[in-house]
């Protein structure tokens, strides 16, 4: 069978939700067809279906295996069930898409099978009607059923004889043919026999047509197929037929025949009957001629002699169903003739064969009824099947017995009630399982049900509840939870109540009142640890949830409560797993101990709480704990690391953090190493700032700033070996590497476009590279979006680099995305003033931009840059306030890009004007008179001879 | 040339003749369903060893043979079979011991009896000892070659790591490569490495596991296919879903063995079920359930086998109902959900009390109404 396809596996997903699949058609025939098996119809029907709905990918023999297997479960499914009129329709279904079928696969190899298999679930469907009518009073309903039925027999009738014809016409059939026409002209027989069966009147027209076919065919079969094991079915057929037409002699001479042949039989080969369809067509065949002989003939004692005699030729009578009943029979008749000692034995062989059955519990009471049935064994064992059957009379009278009886024990007793409250809660009698259940728990609280029994009459009454939505019963409920907690408080049920409580409220996010129930749960429940657990867990995130909110009073309340919680939860936890001897259990108590340790220690470093002193302490609990279980231990560090940060302490947590890459390496440790670098890195950095108050140059914060430096860029190389959950935070880590690179290349602050010199370019480039691989980590930004604050680092970055281009292409690229100037409506021109409200550092950048061009121009001698410099310089000018700082800088800037790009008569031209206007320049207030005048030193005799 | 064929076809001439003397003896069946008689001397995985002539013997390769009845079996091994078949193992076990002990009895029913004694005890729960009786049989009992040692090195790993041994049987597996590697058995030396890591898995050692596994796992054969299973269990343990995905998946794609493919599933199922828990939907829940519904159906273990994956499945598919149940609107619907997560945890509890999944599935079991 073709695999499916992988891009079917894709469509799976929508469809079906059986991407998880795949496989080939044959294994999704076989999984749903096993599903079936299971009872699990729906599920295999929507596994068949979910690979149908891919039916453009499928080819034409996986299509029909797909609904042929569809069409096995849905019969499968008809077969199965209490509802007898479902069970019509399903099989009707089932019966009619297997038409269909054979319509598109009529040379599929399963087709000849199949139509056999149609007919036998058409026969189904219409027995399944006769059963209905029997049980059915509505005459509507009734008359439905038999239409329904009838369609059934017509079709399973079709298909029958045409199979037949097809096969009688076949030369040389094989053995299968043979047998598979054997069992059709049988069917045959059956079908008509049936049909007339499902009509009230069978002396009506119809009824008696039916009759005669029924009876001619199976004659016909008698005749062929003498010996089979079939031809004993099809005289009893024809036995049933003559009695319906009302000859019984020629009924009981055709069941007597049978009997006759297979006393022989078993007389002959006692070991037939070890074969369990023989012994059920022996205990079938001689039951028919008994209740035929009692029935028909009133002749009780021959019908008595009639089961003697086989039981004593085949003791493993009592095995087959039928067997059973032709005993009980037996015995009946033996008392009625007062022969009470023979009804007894058979009535207890019975009783052994089928303990917990049905035909135990009447052989029970047949006992009972002869005075023999005293028997606590027997008694307890009708109880049992009585239980089983669900037969709430019998399990009272039995139950019942048992209680009054005088040797059985208070705890057998108790044990009564309680499954006598079971079985009533099962049927949906919740009140009356409630009084067992009240009974035990109150008389008998010295039994080992007692306790169960108290907490079964809770759930109980919460079911009446359910059912009946005022308070009653759900008061009923809650007092018997807590008569539980005070009348057995050493119990399981009892420890396990408010547990139960409390989880079912979790469930129902009413986290307040969950976290009270958990609370409750006493120190002496192997559950206590667990609730303390998970009360300290939804108190912290609720705590969490008030600090977001800023609701500061309540949030460190909850806090408090939550830590408390969770301290007794590590303390149980801890104690209940170093008790147990449970491995695993063990394992997984030690696992919860450490998580809750740990999150002990996060809440400790919480803002509201800060007791960075506890968290170490805490942590060094959890790090004993933890033993071998390295997700644990990093975390252990990670936390660790924190409070030291929390503590000032960076120079601690440096330290601490180079001991744990050292542990890390050494166990092959990756991912969260880049977190913890990250965290000191950060540490250090607060720190320094706060140390320098201000300050620029303090040697004692440029040291910390150093070793910032080095731990910003150990969390970038460990991100990109290991991995790193926090990749957003690296952003900031580019920006904070380069910031410090230039503090510690001692470059002029508020002077972002330098070139390094050439000796500390190399001493810098691993910290700069380190910012490449910081956006590296981040990955590149989404088409059409410019990230401001990264291409102004990746410009700054060329710039130290002395790539100027580099730099004019990085900060190019945020001016292309935000011009200075838009077109209006008219085609015009026009200064973007909202986006210059917004973007206020953006005049800066155009700046910068027309800085590093100029550079550029200068270093590839290429005329572009000093245009689009001089075209950038000149629309800022119109941006900035004349006689300001930018204007300034932008006119010396002008200046100078008109100089070094030689266009020197320009710069003589604008150097007069500007000297003109303003003959002192900005007199220095930005330092611009100097440059300008150096510059035009600089140009002196050039502009002369110009 | 020849010669050789006219020595080749007088032996057989020889052997033809001679079989009729031993006629009274053993019956070979062979797999194309024809029969040799003749008494078996010796039967390793490589031949059936049978006596011809006075004092000469001739061999067939074990791989035509599909059974031998042996002829005249010593009462006490009849005594010792009926035990077994009985179920009576403690019986069993202290008759086959006898058997063994006893130096009359003729070598393949020897070889029988370890195997037999074996089995008994591992049915009694005696694993420990189960192992070292197949690992007695193999060495000191003089069946180096024996014709169950696939089956041995298959077994004595599995007990020993079953029995909590699995430095032992780590040791085992190492001393045994050794050994069938100058033997020249194909494929053994791939097995037992696959049950060293298996056994580094189940002593918590992923490094090792994961460093064995990884060498058998490429290629397509069966091996590479058990190998991947142990790789994505590992990324299980580690909560690397995706990577155990993608191993499962493989495992899938090249094995049809029902065990394999029930582990997959059941890890499937873990990672869809941990997916299903964070999303909360109810159709990533029906996903992680058809996984765990597959070894729960489709690939129960046979007796005697490996029921991880078949109680972690039975667990997961009661978890997936009754998630499914909780997320349920209509009534009837969660009722028949929450019925059949009660199922599955029934099952799980009753037919493996200490499974590792006990005390969830009887907690979960209170939950959802007993």
């Amino acid at each position: 069978m073709k695999i499916l396809a992988a891009t079917l596996a894709g469509v799976l997903v929508l469809g079906s939700g059986l991407f998880a699949q795949g496989g080939s058609v044959s294994d999704t025939v076989e999984f749903a067809t096993k599903l079936a098996a299971h009872g699990y119809f729906d599920i295999a029907e929507s596994v068949i279906a979910g690979v149908q709905a891919t039916a453009a990918s499928l080819s034409g023999p996986d299509k029909a295996e797909l609904e042929y297997a569809l069409g096995k479960i849905k019969a499968e499914q008809g077969r199965k069930g209490a509802d007898l009129m479902l069970r019509v329709t399903r099989l009707t279904e089932a019966a009619a898409g297997f038409e269909e079928w054979l319509k598109v696969n009529g040379d599929h190899k399963k087709a000849p099978e199949l139509r056999f298999e149609i007919a036998a679930i058409y026969l189904q469907a219409g027995k399944t009607a006769v059963q209905y009518i029997a049980k059915e009073a509505d005459t509507e309903k009734r008359n439905k059923a038999r239409n329904d039925g009838l369609k059934s027999f017509t079709k399973a009738l079709n298909l029958t004889e045409r199979r037949i014809a097809d096969l009688q016409a076949v030369s040389n059939a094989n053995e299968n043919e043979k047998r598979e026409l054997m069992t059709l002209r049988f069917m045959t027989g059956d079908l008509n026999f049936q049909q007339a069966l499902i009509f009230e009147n069978r002396r009506g027209g119809q009824a008696q047509q039916c009759l005669s076919t029924a009876k001619e065919t199976l004659e016909e079969f008698e005749m062929d197929y003498t010996g089979e094991v079939l031809n004993f079915d099809a005289r009893s057929i024809l036995a049933e037929i003559a009695v319906e037409e009302g000859r019984k002699d020629e009924a009981f001479e055709l069941i007597s025949e049978s009997c006759a042949q297979l006393l022989d039989a078993v007389a002959g080969s006692p070991e037939i009957a070890d074969d369990e369809s023989i012994r059920d067509l022996v205990g079938r065949t001689f039951l028919a001629k008994a209740q035929f002989e009692r029935t028909h003939k009133k002749d009780s004692t021959a019908a008595l002699k009639t089961v003697d005699t086989i039981d004593k030729l085949m003791p493993s009578l009592a095995l087959a169903k039928d067997g059973r009943e032709a005993l009980l029979l037996a015995a009946q008749i033996s008392n009625d003739e007062g022969n009470a000692g023979y009804a007894r034995d058979v009535a207890k062989r019975v009783m052994g064969a089928d303990k917990f059955g049905p035909h135990g519990l009447r052989a029970q009471e047949l006992l009972d009824k002869l005075g023999g049935g005293d028997g606590a064994e027997g008694l307890q064992n009708a109880f049992k099947a009585a239980l089983l059957q669900r037969d709430i009379p019998r399990s009272e009278k039995m139950g019942c017995r048992l209680l009054y009886r005088t040797d059985t024990t208070r705890a057998d007793k108790a044990n009564i009630l309680y499954l006598l409250g079971e079985l009533y809660s099962e049927t949906g009698r919740p009140i009356e399982a409630a009084v067992c259940f009240e009974i035990v728990s109150s008389e008998y609280t010295d039994c080992k049900e007692a306790p169960t029994a108290k907490l079964a009459q809770a759930q109980a009454f919460a079911t009446a509840a359910r059912a009946d939505t005022g308070p009653f019963w759900k008061q009923k409920s809650i007092a018997a939870r807590n008569e539980l907690t005070t009348r057995f408080p050493e119990s399981e049920e009892a420890r396990e109540v408010a547990y139960v409580n409390a989880l079912s409220l979790e469930t129902e996010r009413k986290f307040e009142e969950a976290v009270d129930q958990f609370e409750k749960v006493p120190s002496t429940s192997p559950k206590h640890g667990d609730a303390m657990r998970r009360a300290g867990r939804i108190l912290l995130e609720s705590a969490i949830e008030k600090t977001n909110r800023n609701q500061a009073e309540e949030a460190k309340k909850l806090f408090t409560r939550s830590e408390v919680n969770l301290k007794k939860a590590v303390a149980a936890l801890t104690r209940i797993a170093e008790r147990t001897l449970n491995d695993a259990e063990k394992l997984r108590l030690t696992r919860d101990a450490v998580a809750t340790q740990l999150m002990l220690a996060g809440l400790q470093l919480q803002p509201l709480v800060k007791k960075p002193q506890e968290t170490l302490e805490a942590l060094l609990i959890a790090e004993k704990l933890a033993g071998q279980d390295r997700d644990a231990i990093r975390k252990i560090w990670d936390l660790r690391i924190k409070a030291f940060t929390q503590m000032n302490k960076g120079k601690e947590a440096g330290a601490l953090l180079e001991k744990f890459l050292a542990e890390a390496e050494r166990q092959g440790v990756k991912g969260a190493v880049a977190e913890a670098a990250l965290s000191v890195a950060a540490a250090l950095d607060n720190e320094a700032f706060q140390l320098a108050a201000g300050a620029t140059d303090k040697p004692e914060a440029n040291e910390l700033w150093a070793e910032a430096l080095k731990f910003y860029g150990r969390s970038v190389d460990e991100a990109r070996r290991g991995g790193t959950s926090k990749r957003e935070a690296f952003e900031k880590v580019a920006s904070r590497i380069l910031a410090l690179t230039a503090k510690a290349a001692k470059l002029p602050e508020g002077l972002p476009f330098t070139q390094l010199e050439p000796e500390k370019r190399k001493e810098f480039i691993d910290h700069l590279q380190r910012v490449l691989h910081a956006y590296e980590i981040l990955g590149a930004t989404e088409e059409g979006v410019v990230n401001v604050e990264r291409q102004r680092n990746l410009a700054r970055i060329a710039a130290l680099m002395g790539k100027w281009s580099d730099a004019f292409v990085a900060l190019q690229a945020i001016t292309d995305k935000y011009p200075l100037y838009v077109k209006d409506d008219a085609g015009n021109e026009k200064l973007d003033t909202e986006l210059l409200k917004k973007f206020t550092e953006l005049p800066g950048i155009y700046q910068d931009l027309a800085s590093c061009g100029i550079r550029a121009g200068v270093a590839t001698k290429e005329d572009f840059y000093f245009e689009r410099s001089k075209t950038v310089l000149m629309q800022l000018l119109g941006v900035s306030t004349s006689g300001g700082k930018l204007w300034w800088e932008c006119r010396y800037e002008h200046l100078r890009a008109l100089y070094v790009s030689g266009d020197l008569a320009n710069f003589k031209v604008t150097l007069d004007s500007l000297e003109r206007s303003s003959e002192n320049f900005d007199d220095n207030k930005f330092g611009i008179k100097d440059r300008i005048l150096a510059l035009k030193k600089q140009a002196g005799d050039k502009i002369v001879n110009k | 040339m020849k010669s050789n064929m006219i020595r080749n076809f007088a032996f057989l001439m020889v052997a033809a003749l001679a079989l009729p003397a031993f006629a009274q003896n053993d019956t070979i069946t062979m797999k194309d369903g024809s029969t040799k008689n003749g008494k078996v001397l010796d039967w390793s995985f490589k031949s059936v060893e049978v006596a011809v002539g006075g004092s000469g013997s001739t061999r067939i390769k074990a791989e035509d043979v599909a059974s031998v009845a042996f002829d005249a079996v010593p009462k006490a091994m009849k005594e010792a079979d009926a035990a077994f078949s009985g179920g009576r193992d403690s019986e069993a076990v202290e008759k086959y011991r006898a058997i063994i002990e006893d130096k009359k009895t003729r070598k393949p029913l020897l070889q029988d009896a370890w195997w037999k004694c074996a089995q008994a005890q591992f049915r009694s729960g005696k694993l420990e000892d189960a192992a070292e009786t197949l690992k007695s049989m193999l060495n000191a009992g003089g069946f180096a070659e024996s014709r169950y040692l696939a089956e041995a090195d298959d077994l004595i790993p599995q007990w020993l790591i079953w029995a909590g041994k699995a430095d032992a049987a780590a040791a085992f597996t190492s001393e045994e490569e050794a050994r069938v590697g100058k033997l020249g058995v194909a494929g053994l030396g791939e097995r037992l490495k696959l049950w060293r890591a298996r056994a580094w898995f189940a002593k918590g050692d992923m490094g090792k596991a994961s460093s064995e596994a990884g060498t058998l796992a490429g290629g397509n054969g069966v091996v590479a296919a058990d190998a991947k299973v142990v790789l994505g269990t590992i990324a299980l343990a580690g909560n690397k879903h995706e990577e155990a995905e993608r191993l499962f998946r493989e495992a899938m794609a090249v094995t049809q063995t029902p065990a394999v493919r029930g582990s997959c599933f059941a890890g499937l199922g873990e990672v869809l079920l941990a997916r299903a828990l964070k999303s909360k939907k109810p159709d990533d829940f029906k996903e992680a359930l058809l996984c765990y519904l597959r070894p729960v159906v489709q690939y129960s273990p046979d007796a005697g086998g490996d029921n991880d994956a078949f109680e972690r499945a039975l667990y997961g598919a009661g978890v997936c109902f009754q998630s499914i149940g909780e997320l349920e609107k209509d009534a009837e619907k969660q009722k028949v959900s929450m019925a059949r997560a009660r199922e599955n945890y029934r099952k799980l509890l009753d037919n493996f009390p200490n499974s590792t999944r006990a005390a969830e599935a009887r907690e979960r079991l209170t939950r959802v109404g007993g």
